[in-house]
């Protein structure tokens, strides 16, 4: 759990030491404040905190735009009905990388992946980490983002078409 | 690929990603996490048996506090100075009754009172 709040975090803030303070803060807040509630309810809550405490760094480094939409600069104007999610095409995923061509091929995706996802809106990078990462439904994604589900379903639409556009830029097939 | 496919697929890689931090990463994380636990077990003892606000302020100390216990002193200090008064006001009544008829200085209100009258009669019997 906290390796993946660690990445979110780092993905927000891009600093490795504000990313561990935020998760180490969001854990404590979570033990101090809800220690008794059910160890079911605790998950999502831990994200709500997690990126209230996020949302608190930015205020208090004051960097509200940091983050530009990517995908409107990359995407290509000239073709309003073009979905870059039709151009990718399904790679066997059911080989393990194991050798070290493998292995640094993943290494090298995965840069790729952070580094766009860095690159998303907030919102749009925080409702797509929720939903697919975190593996939560679109109510509890809204709940934690605190907006409503359409919102949430918007977001991540826009982020998976960003992400999916991003990928085909730099030639990786998923 | 559909949206839901690629989303599936790019968190796999993350996961992939969250495996592969650095030692010093982890200790730190390893370590907030301990501090964390230590917290929630310290927690919950009280915790769980008073999910009310009374309890959770009593877990607090906060029952124990100068902004509670100065009303309620106040208030007892109150309370107190009611019941003194009213106890030294019966007795000064009784002290003044008595005080007449041992002087005959009664009034004419208590020879009209029927009760009195009847005890007079009861007593010079």
């Amino acid at each position: 759990m906290e390796r993946r709040a660690y990445k979110q975090a780092l993905f927000a803030v891009r600093n490795e030491d504000s990313a561990l303070d935020i998760v180490q803060d969001a854990m404590l807040k979570l033990a101090e404040k809800y220690a008794a509630k059910p160890l079911a309810e605790l998950p999502p809550l831990f994200q709500r905190i997690l990126q209230n405490t996020i949302r608190d760094y930015y205020r208090r480094q004051k960097v509200r735009s940091l983050w530009t939409t990517l995908f409107s600069a990359l995407s290509p104007g000239d073709d309003e009905e073009h979905d870059p999610l039709e151009t990718l095409r399904p790679a066997d995923t059911s080989k393990p990388a194991d050798g070290p061509h493998e292995r640094l091929e993943q290494a090298q995706i995965v840069a790729i992946i952070e580094q766009a996802l860095e690159s998303l809106p907030g919102r749009q990078r925080q409702a797509f980490l929720l939903r697919y990462w975190e593996d939560m439904d679109v109510a509890e994604t809204a709940a934690v983002m605190g907006c409503s589900q359409g919102s949430v379903k918007t977001h991540c639409s826009r982020a998976t078409h960003a992400l999916a556009a991003i990928l085909k830029q730099r030639g990786v097939e998923l | 690929m559909n949206e839901l496919d690629l989303g599936r697929k790019i968190a796999r890689h993350l996961e992939q990603g969250a495996k592969q931090l650095r030692q010093g990463t982890l200790y730190r994380l390893q370590a907030a996490r301990s501090a964390a636990l230590q917290k929630y077990h310290a927690e919950p003892a009280f915790g769980l048996a008073g999910e009310g606000l009374a309890a959770s302020r009593l877990r607090h100390g906060q029952l124990l506090s100068a902004r509670f216990l100065l009303p309620l002193a106040l208030v007892l200090l109150s309370l107190g100075g009611i019941v003194y008064w009213q106890t030294a006001k019966q007795s000064n009544d009784i002290e003044e009754i008595d005080a007449h008829l041992l002087t005959d200085d009664l009034p004419i209100n208590a020879y009209l009172d029927k009760d009195f009258d009847a005890w007079l009669k009861r007593s010079s019997q």
